[in-house]
């Protein structure tokens, strides 16, 4: 019932002007009439335009639907960013990643090589030795572990009030506190300690630098 | 300021680690210290072992931060993890295995000698500076993480190997205090802080797992180095308590040589590919096959491992190169080259001898690491028959590769007739942080009380005495061997060592050959061998002291006796004492270069 609404309103939002600007008042609580935006105005929204799979549209109405959506809600930092933070990082946690699972596994030389004209085998013996080394940087700064220790297909319960960012229900959900099968025991980090980068800032966006050997 | 750690160090031959225990409690409670340290130019990252390794950097490579630390900028050099990596691009210039160098009394560890064979443009260091950077680094690591806790106010233990002779424990010592340890730190020999590590896992438990006259056997492949230790259990008022009986010399063979052997295999398995691999490609091939030796010699583990170079440059699939490695073959290489099954009273091949031998690290030419622990265990039998050991315990990252422990297992419950076979001490193992741990936790029962393992020396001490007599032309006085020290001096004691006088030139240094055993235990201070046993005695540094002349005194020599002491830090002392006065002298090891 409410997937359906969904489904008209990211349409029509994204198909009449009209309609898009009615949305978005009604998702801003100005819509004379209506109560305020609860929170489950927002989340339906959001969730249906993610869900929805079809079309080469879906990213940008995803988009612009959680634009409306933060505008509300969650996001008034965003669109009213004050001062900026004192001492931003000389650069991003993600770049200092990137550059060490190129530099102990090789990932960006293997994501970025074109694999046409190599066979499973030749891919396969290269892949191993990444991936194994990909794992062993990750297991060090992460410690990955499942979120939940039980075996896939076991039964587990959905208690009322749940964190949708450790469960994530899919199939016919019913009002929780409910019961399902679980089908991935998800991964969580049980330690973080990415590497810090002390270089210049000129080369702040280097990954791995290029390599010269003297003859 | 009081004291509010224990702090256990083990500086190893390939890495080092910290581990740490608060001096209160009921028990220990120990953790391991996270290091930060550079992995890449300008990044760094905390790991929780830091390689020993330096790497002396070339003035063009230092840009802005590259070299920087969380507490030091401006560094020229780099130790751990970013050092060990550029022993592969640039062996010029990186330093490893400073550890086994000062353990080599045919070099001077003062000297800047490292990296070995290195260029002159390369600014080198000593043994001695290469350890000192690696304490100087946990230090500072400890003091960024317990700012509170100042290192130099903490109670502190620092492991040496078993095989350690004085000289070289003493460098270890200067090296500490120099990094800035406290003065009253204590030496402890790494088997025994493995046994420490698994007397805290089992709390009071030990006591029903061991029996009066057990005998343990400390087995210890590192990378580098293999160190043995026995250890019998006795019970003295009631109580059991632990004694270190015996030490094994210093064997340079480890996990290192088993990486490097079957690298060497699949190197010419790629030559007849017609595949010629570069340096880099070379170090690689060698982290690879560490991976698949412990792939293959897993439990269950696969028939065959595919052991891959990567291309060199970005185009990394089209540059690779794989080949097969049949578990059976790799087990075999292994376990016949390095855990051979062997007899009781099996000796390790001989050093071939030549004339013109290069000076570098002495390693072993036997790899066979079950004949050394058989020509171990022959040395400290008796009449004939090898000790036989009860219990087993292993410490190594070598020994996670279970076929490694069962035949060494084998091997050695083989060795045993119809006694029981020996039993590998029980409890989960912590195979490459134990040294540390068990560091801690023993300094943390020296504190708050708790078992002990008792030791004292590892080793008998002597003096070199030339004979007096006519000169021959052309042939040395025959050198005489005064035991100074017997085997198992206990730390905090002081002996005399009755002989006859010993006149010491005044002004002038005075210099003595000094040798150590760790198969002569019953000599006692005192004993005069008349001739050196080469195949019993093995020569150390020299010692030496020189007298200054006083003025007050027309005097040209001064008859002198000698003392020896093992100081509660387990530091070897040894004092000329004037028989005329009371004035003494303290011999120092002239840590040089011996004359061959």
């Amino acid at each position: 019932m409410r997937l359906g609404l969904a489904f008209r309103a990211f349409f029509r939002t994204l198909g009449n002007a009209d309609t898009a600007q009615r949305v978005g008042l009604l998702l801003d609580g100005k819509l004379a009439g209506l109560p305020g935006p609860a929170d489950s105005t927002g989340k339906t929204t959001v969730t249906g335009g993610g869900d929805v799979p079809s079309g080469p549209a879906g990213p940008a109405g995803t988009g612009s639907a959680k634009g409306g959506a933060a505008t509300g809600t969650v996001g008034g930092g965003l669109a009213s960013r004050g001062p900026k933070p004192p001492a931003p990082p000389s650069r991003s946690d993600a770049l200092t990643l990137l550059a060490a699972l190129q530099r102990e596994a090789r990932f960006v030389d293997l994501v970025h090589e074109s694999l046409d004209g190599y066979t499973d085998a030749q891919i396969g013996a290269a892949a191993r030795d990444v991936l194994r080394d990909c794992r062993k940087t990750l297991d060090r700064m992460f410690h990955l572990a499942p979120l939940l220790d039980q075996p896939e297909a076991s039964a587990v319960d959905i208690p009322a009030g749940y964190d949708p960012n450790r469960y994530r229900v899919v199939g016919a959900p019913s009002e929780p506190p409910c019961r399902g099968q679980l089908i991935h025991p998800g991964w969580r980090a049980t330690h973080c300690q990415v590497p810090t980068w002390q270089g210049a800032e000129a080369s702040a966006l280097v990954i791995a630098p290029a390599e010269v050997e003297i003859r | 300021m009081i004291a509010k750690y224990v702090i256990g160090i083990d500086l190893g031959t390939t890495n080092s680690v910290l581990a740490y225990t608060p001096c209160d409690g009921d028990r220990p409670s120990v953790e391991l210290l996270g290091v930060p340290q550079l992995v890449a130019a300008g990044t760094v990252e905390t790991r929780a072992t830091l390689p020993s390794f330096a790497y002396l950097a070339a003035a063009h490579e230092l840009g802005a931060g590259t070299l920087d630390l969380p507490w030091a900028a401006g560094r020229e050099y780099a130790v751990g993890e970013l050092a060990r990596r550029q022993a592969a691009d640039a062996p010029e210039r990186t330093v490893g295995a400073a550890k086994s160098w000062l353990c080599h009394s045919r070099v001077d560890r003062h000297q800047p000698i490292l990296p070995w064979g290195a260029s002159e443009k390369v600014a080198k260091i000593s043994p001695v500076t290469a350890s000192r950077r690696y304490l100087e680094h946990l230090i500072a690591a400890w003091e960024h993480a317990q700012p509170e806790a100042p290192f130099h106010a903490q109670h502190v233990v620092l492991t040496v190997p078993a095989s350690f002779d004085a000289a070289a424990r003493e460098l270890t010592r200067e090296a500490a205090l120099a990094a800035g340890f406290p003065e009253n730190f204590v030496l402890l020999e790494e088997p025994q802080a493995a046994i420490y590590a698994w007397l805290d896992r089992l709390g009071d438990r030990w006591r029903r797992v061991l029996r009066v006259g057990d005998l343990l056997l400390v087995c210890d492949v590192g990378g580098g180095t293999t160190d043995l230790t026995l250890v019998g259990v006795a019970e003295e008022q009631g109580d059991l308590v632990l004694r270190r009986v015996a030490v094994g010399d210093h064997l340079l063979v480890g996990g290192d040589n088993m990486d490097l052997a079957l690298a060497h295999w699949v190197a010419t398995q790629f030559a007849t590919k017609g595949v010629k691999l570069d340096p880099w490609q070379s170090v690689a091939l060698w982290h690879s096959c560490r991976t698949a030796k412990e792939t293959l010699l897993a439990p269950a583990g696969p028939d065959a491992h595919p052991i891959a170079v990567l291309g060199r440059g970005s185009r990394l699939i089209g540059g690779s190169i794989s080949i097969d490695v049949p578990r059976r073959q790799l087990a075999d290489m292994l376990l016949e080259g390095f855990f051979p099954r062997c007899a009781a009273n099996d000796k390790p091949a001989r050093r071939r001898v030549s004339g013109f031998q290069e000076i570098g690290l002495p390693f072993e030419t036997d790899t066979a690491v079950t004949r050394h622990v058989a020509a171990f265990l022959q040395a400290q039998g008796s009449g004939g028959v090898p000790a036989r050991p009860s219990h087993l315990l292993f410490n190594g990252g070598v020994f996670r590769a279970d076929p490694f422990r069962q035949r060494l297992l084998e091997t050695v419950a083989d060795w045993a007739g119809g006694s029981p076979p020996p039993q590998v001490l029980e409890g989960e193992q912590d195979l490459d942080y134990a040294v540390a741990r068990g560091a801690a936790a023993y300094g943390w029962t020296k504190l708050r009380g708790g078992m002990r393992i008792r030791g004292g020396t590892a080793r008998s001490y002597y003096v070199g005495i030339e004979s007096a007599g006519l000169a021959i032309p052309g042939a040395p006085r025959p050198l005489r061997a005064l035991c100074v020290v017997p085997f198992g001096m206990e730390e905090g004691t002081e002996a005399n060592v009755p002989s006859g006088d010993f006149g010491l030139v005044v002004g002038e240094p005075a210099v003595f050959r000094f040798f150590s055993s760790s198969i002569r235990k019953e000599d006692k201070p005192g004993t005069l061998l008349p001739a050196i046993p080469e195949d019993e005695l093995a020569e150390t540094d020299s010692l030496e002291a020189t007298l200054p002349a006083d003025p007050g005194r027309d005097e040209h020599y001064v008859p002198v006796r000698f003392e020896a002491k093992v100081t509660e830090l387990g530091m070897f002392e040894l004092w000329c004492v004037s028989t005329q006065s009371d004035r003494r002298w303290k011999l120092e090891f002239s840590v040089r270069a011996s004359d061959d």
